[in-house]
């Protein structure tokens, strides 16, 4: 038997009224783009002063536009976060969130009333770029052994075939396909700069994370079927993971 | 040509300490010159286990800095002839080892010794790496359970990465000790098989240690479990070390068997 895994599930919609009543809102999931303002500084007189030479030179995109404040590369614990949702406010942006894991930020967005965003648990896997054409292809990367716990194996713009199995607590990561001759215990990365018209084959799957092209699925107690017992193919399939 | 080979696990607790204790009594008693040393800083324990710490005056350390020389910290074992061993420190800081250290000792021993067997501390950190460096053969000690692989398969990745031979581009050759095995507990699936752990960790299969009583009241007399011959614990090492010089042995004690009257009587004393 096949059987399917959903990578990312979105509640595309939830209704909170009963069915008699006309439901006065709808929710929706999905993806919206936000343009996140990354800071490097806390400083307002520079953001200011940056932002001024930016809608000089594309005024179109400074009227209104919502814009994610990311602080993530500042080390600091506090910023002045009203004096920056101003600058912005000046400037045409109009901040509606932060993303930040300093506790003292959120609360002031909180205080400000705006919305709040963790980190992304893991950037490699989300932030790569979606790319179907791939780039030039390097020989495929050949792992004679076992891949162990701890272990890290990259196949840069290559396919990666490992001989052996990649065990619980190993990565094993490429631009291009993965084969394992063995079981996969741990977690195969394929498609990591976005190809995904590439896949993930092992002779036996238990894995910890699979990922193609960015979407990924983790499987923290899942029950494998006994049927996975046998070689198996995972790939991308309308944005799904699907294991064959 | 002097064998250097570490005992070594990752997870604490398993029962390197013992093994190497038994592994090293059983190879001198086949007359082989064997040295054991002690790696693991401020918890020696080899010196109990052998029932020689009474005798400890010098340790590794003092050897390393020059304080004493290897023939005043060698302990001769009481009732093997061709054992020796040198003990850790108790009281010394572990930094105090350094790999240069190290590698003059174990220069020195090669030049006396046949084998020389390194007993490492638990964990993957310098301690542990320390115990591997110079090792050309490896003994992994794992037990039936699943943190204990992992942490085996962490250090068949170091021995294949961090240690002097990989970093010369060559192999240490690793073979794979199951201790502390209970063949009815596998049975009713609380501990995983001795297929499953190979499977994983994909090394040769030297040897099973059968979970006994026998151990324990070895170690409390300092007696390494391999003189108790009666034991099922005692045989097993034996088999072990008889593996580990070649000899193809089958693999006892592996199989749940309800015990009945004769074998009772007539079987290894558990
Ligand atoms: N086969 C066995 N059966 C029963 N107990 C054992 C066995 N092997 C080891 N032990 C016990 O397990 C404990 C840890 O053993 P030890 O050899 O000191 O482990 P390590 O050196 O890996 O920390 C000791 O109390 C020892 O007596
Ligand atoms: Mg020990």
């Amino acid at each position: 038997m096949n059987f399917h895994l959903l990578a990312n599930t979105r509640a595309s919609v939830v209704r909170l009224n009963s069915k008699e009543q006309p439901s006065s809102f709808q929710f929706k999931g999905g993806n919206l783009t936000v343009t996140t303002l990354e800071l490097m500084t806390a400083n307002c007189a520079a953001i200011e002063q940056e932002l001024q030479q930016q809608t000089r030179r594309a005024p179109a995109f400074f009227s209104q536009t919502p814009v994610v404040l990311a602080f993530d590369r500042l080390k600091q614990e506090t910023v002045a976060l009203e004096l920056i949702v101003d600058t912005c406010k000046r400037n045409g942006l109009i901040p509606i969130a932060v993303r930040c894991s300093q506790d003292a930020i959120k609360r002031s967005a909180w205080a400000l009333g705006l919305g709040w965003f963790p980190l992304q648990a893991d950037r490699r896997l989300s932030e790569v770029k979606k790319e179907t054409d791939c780039e030039i292809r390097k020989p495929t990367k050949i792992v004679r052994s076992t891949v162990r716990s701890g272990q890290q194996v990259y196949a840069e713009h290559a396919d990666l075939v490992i001989l052996g199995s990649v065990n619980e607590g190993a990565e094993v990561i490429a631009d291009g396909n993965i084969q394992i001759w063995g079981s996969l215990r741990g977690r195969a990365i394929a498609g990591a700069q976005g190809d995904c018209t590439v896949g993930v084959l092992c002779r036996q799957i238990r894995a910890e994370l699979v990922s193609i092209a960015g979407t990924f699925q983790t499987f923290d107690a899942f029950a494998w079927p006994d049927d996975s017992e046998r070689p198996v193919e995972v790939r991308l399939s309308n944005g799904r993971l699907v294991i064959e | 040509m002097a064998k250097v080979v570490v005992i070594t696990s990752g997870k604490g607790g398993v029962g390197k300490t013992t093994s190497c204790a038994s592994i090293g009594t059983a190879l001198a008693m086949q007359g082989h010159r064997t040295v054991l040393i002690d790696f693991d800083v401020g918890l020696r324990n080899l010196d109990l286990v052998m029932g020689c710490e009474r005798r400890v005056v010098y340790d590794l350390i003092n050897i390393t800095t020059g304080e004493a020389k290897l023939s005043q910290a060698l302990i001769r074992d009481k009732r093997v002839d061709n054992l020796y061993m040198l003990p850790a420190s108790q009281t010394r800081d572990k930094d105090a080892l350094t790999f240069e250290g190290i590698e003059l000792v174990i220069n020195e021993l090669k030049q006396e010794f046949d084998f020389i067997l390194c007993d490492s501390p638990a964990g993957i950190e310098r301690g542990a790496v320390m115990a591997m460096y110079f090792a050309d053969e490896a003994i992994v000690v794992t037990n039936p359970e699943v943190s204990s692989v992992r942490d085996s398969d962490r250090i068949i990745g170091l021995l294949d990465s961090k240690t002097r031979r990989a970093e010369q581009g060559e192999s240490v050759r690793t073979c794979l000790l199951v201790t502390r095995y209970d063949p009815e507990r596998v049975e009713h699936a609380d501990m995983m098989s001795v297929q499953d752990i190979e499977e994983i960790l994909a090394i040769p299969l030297s040897g099973v240690i059968p979970e006994s009583q026998a151990v324990l009241r070895a170690s409390n007399q300092g007696i390494p479990v391999v003189h108790d011959s009666e034991s099922d614990a005692g045989q097993a090492y034996m088999d072990m070390a008889a593996r580990f010089l070649g000899e193809d042995r089958p693999m006892r004690f592996i199989d749940f068997e309800r015990k009945g009257l004769f074998s009772r009587m007539f079987g290894g004393r558990r």
